[in-house]
């Protein structure tokens, strides 16, 4: 082997350095052939040689902060012969030993496909802002039973413009520390799917409510959306547009989304520990003009014979629970 | 004009002035032959000894028997372990006592002293309208006196049938009696409205418990709260039993025929919000109840029936607008009273779509019990109209306190009497 690559990490960034003149040592002193700027790296740290057969050759010559090749510890002056890819730890630092020949995946990030690649795309980011914009001012025109101009209901929505623009922010800001470009567009696209996509599913869940005569299904998917949405829109941002490896993306991601996950595991505990008391009724309150539902309708005598059978079932279950919980206050 | 007012008042002065002359002796008389049958009762709590409320009560039938409202001792019946029952009289005699029987649906309660203690009162009818009555009672804890009030009679509608006496009955005076002229009590004192709008209970519900006791030789009752639950449950079996067996009148509501004075104590206002030019639509609300709150506890009232009907409908709005922001606004059912964890159990709703005069509606029932009244419940239901993309019409109607399977009954004929007049 004639030449080596050598790949290390600098502050998030990898650098790629060129080795065909042997032998070439790395360490912190400045009279090096690569130099680490790391404490936890040895002013001379490693040498790399080649052998008479042609073959590498890493040499620790640091016995200071300990070297390990492929997660081996190497004693002092040990010399190994390598093959590549190899991974080496110099203190805290991170380097890899690469063959000039090693194959490349290529990314075709530009002729991409599928759903991620679209919000790459200028005109599906703004049709989805479009979209995004036009239900906020829908929410208020539909919410508000007054005679109003359409331009209040556009004023009205400006929150949550200001609410987009600040998350929009935030993720364009993950893609310039990731990928060190400023991925504007699909930061947009991913910014935009986050608010857009709870309010498509609570329109869904109100039309499923109804056609069920049920209040579970909201709940419960409520809850899996608050959790995981933002996370996992971030983590396919990172891996499928930034092309970030998943491990970091994950840690990325969980990182934004801290605050947001505590302050709904916040509520969630809010919910949790909350007596199972309530004053109020529970019952699906939706109505609706189109009246599309599962059930026929049935007859004022047999409903009222259902209630009758059904709630008094329900009442021996409350009396009994109520009856334990007073046993155990006493 | 301020002269005519200014002789009236005048001559008004006078009268009463002539007419309080004239009755003196016998005010009186009344107040020197019965302070010894009127006692202070007083619900203290046992760890620091302080009252913590007070009201009267007095002497019937026989020296050890007591009469008063069942809301003066109502604390102690639902926390004995925390409260102690005591009698004070004028002259400082005092001690202990018990429940012997009670009728919650009027507030009353007998209870017996741990000895004689002085001369029964006797029970009469009421007199006739715009005679004069004396109260009795010791109000706010300042010492025994007496009002005198004017008979206005039974209250025919009102559920509770209590005597209206234009007198000023204070706090402390409840369960008190209520004197004629000739010192016989015709009521116990047990609520007053402010301004000279007193009520009394009519003295012949006590007759009932006192015939009661004297037939089981005056033991107290096994369980009160067996005997509370079975007269209100009895109670509301009846109140809705005569709802059934009325002639309804019916009034319109929108689109829809609905019944709206169910009987003569039931009231009807008209609950719509003022028009508004800018509201893109037109709500016509009717409320409906029966004013009737039995006292059980300081946060706890029963008896309660009350129905709404609401007809909303627009030119304007378009269908998911107007379903959005006016109509699914109104389809709220919230328990009135304040009844908390101790006192009931959850709610437990059954929804379906059933059909009302060829038209569709989401109808939902919810109950809940009561923990302490076996057989008592709390019924809400909601019956909305769906498919209609520019009209509404909901039907609340609520029970507080009632015997489950009557109140189901009621709701059907409710639903029969709902016709669509189109």
């Amino acid at each position: 082997m004639d030449r080596i690559i050598v790949a290390t990490h600098v502050r998030g960034a990898e650098n790629y350095t060129k080795v065909d003149q042997f032998p070439a040592t790395i360490g912190r002193a400045l009279d090096n052939d690569i130099i680490l700027s790391d404490l936890s790296v040895s002013p001379h740290h490693l040498k790399i040689d080649k052998t008479e057969n042609g073959d590498i050759e890493v040499t620790n010559i640091s016995n200071e902060n300990g070297t390990t090749l492929n997660k081996e510890e190497m004693a002092e002056e040990q010399g190994s012969l390598i093959s590549c890819p190899s991974t080496l730890w110099l203190g805290h630092s991170k380097i890899r030993l690469l063959s000039p020949d090693m194959p490349v995946e290529p990314t075709k990030l530009w002729a991409c496909t599928g759903i991620f690649c679209l919000l790459t795309k200028k005109i599906w980011a703004f049709t989805l802002t479009f979209i995004l914009l036009g239900l906020f001012t829908l929410d208020h025109y539909l919410g508000t039973p007054i005679d109003k101009s359409i331009s209040h209901f556009i004023n009205e929505s400006f929150t949550s413009v200001l609410y987009l623009i600040g998350f929009f922010l935030i993720i364009a800001g993950i893609s310039r520390l990731a990928t060190h470009r400023w991925d504007l567009i699909p930061a947009l696209s991913v910014a935009t799917l986050f608010f857009l996509i709870p309010k498509l599913f609570s329109y869904s869940s109100e039309l499923i409510n109804y056609f069920f005569s049920t209040t579970t299904f909201s709940s419960i998917s409520l809850y899996a959306l608050d959790f995981l949405l933002l996370p996992v829109l971030l983590v396919l941002f990172m891996t499928r547009i930034a092309h970030s490896p998943l491990g970091p993306s994950i840690g990325v991601s969980l990182l934004v989304s801290s605050p947001f996950i505590a302050l709904k595991a916040k509520e969630l505990a809010d919910d949790l520990t909350r007596p199972d008391f309530s004053q109020l009724p529970s019952y699906n309150r939706t109505l609706s003009s189109f009246d599309i539902r599962k059930d026929e309708s049935i007859s004022t005598t047999s409903f009222l014979e259902e209630a009758e059978q059904f709630l008094s079932e329900q009442m021996q279950i409350e009396l009994e629970k109520a009856n334990k919980e007073q046993r155990k206050d006493n | 004009m301020h002269k005519i007012i200014i002789w009236t008042i005048s001559a008004l002065l006078t009268l009463s002035h002539s007419t309080a002359f004239a009755e003196e002796s016998t005010s009186t008389d009344i107040y020197s032959d019965t302070q010894q049958s009127v006692y202070q009762i007083r619900v203290a709590n046992k760890q620091t000894g302080n009252k913590s409320s007070i009201g009267s009560g007095f002497i019937v039938i026989q020296g050890d028997i007591l009469a008063t409202n069942y809301h003066v001792v109502s604390s102690y019946v639902n926390d004995p372990e925390m409260y102690s029952l005591d009698y004070l009289g004028k002259d400082g005699n005092e001690g202990s006592l018990k429940i012997l029987d009670l009728d919650i649906t009027h507030d009353l309660a007998v209870l017996q002293a741990d000895k004689k203690l002085g001369p029964p009162l006797n029970i009469a009818g009421l007199p006739e309208k715009g005679a004069k009555l004396f109260s009795l009672g010791n109000p706010m804890d300042l010492g025994f006196s007496i009002v005198e009030s004017v008979n206005n009679g039974i209250m025919e509608n009102s559920e509770e049938k209590n005597i209206l006496v234009s007198g000023s009955l204070n706090p402390g005076m409840s369960g008190g009696p209520t004197l004629n002229q000739d010192g016989e009590v015709v009521g116990i004192n047990v609520a007053t409205s402010g301004n000279e709008i007193s009520f009394l209970v009519s003295a012949e519900y006590l007759v009932k418990i006192l015939e009661r006791l004297q037939a089981r030789n005056f033991t107290p009752v096994e369980d009160i709260f067996q005997t509370m639950s079975a007269q209100l449950t009895e109670n509301a079996q009846m109140q809705i039993d005569r709802l059934l067996n009325q002639r309804w009148k019916t009034t319109q509501t929108g689109k829809f025929e609905v019944p709206s004075q169910l009987y003569k104590t039931y009231r009807c206002w008209d609950a719509s919000p003022s028009f508004r030019k800018e509201i893109l639509y037109k709500l016509t609300s009717t409320s409906c109840s029966n004013q009737y709150n039995i006292y059980l506890d300081n946060n706890l009232e029963v008896g309660g029936i009350a129905y709404e009907y609401h007809w909303i409908d627009t030119e304007k709005l378009i269908p998911q607008r107007f379903y959005y922001s006016a109509y699914e606004v109104l389809n709220d059912s919230v328990p009135p009273g304040n009844a908390g964890k101790e006192d009931v159990t959850n709610f437990a709703c059954h929804t379906k779509f059933i059909k009302i005069s060829d038209n569709e509606f989401k109808a939902t029932i919810c109950r809940r019990d009561y923990l302490a009244y076996a057989g008592l419940s709390d019924v809400l239901s909601t019956i909305a109209m769906v498919g209609h993309p520019k009209e509404g019409f909901i039907f609340n109607m609520d029970f507080v306190g009632t015997d489950f399977n009557s109140a189901m009954d009621l709701l059907q004929k409710m639903l029969e009497k709902i016709t669509w007049t189109e």
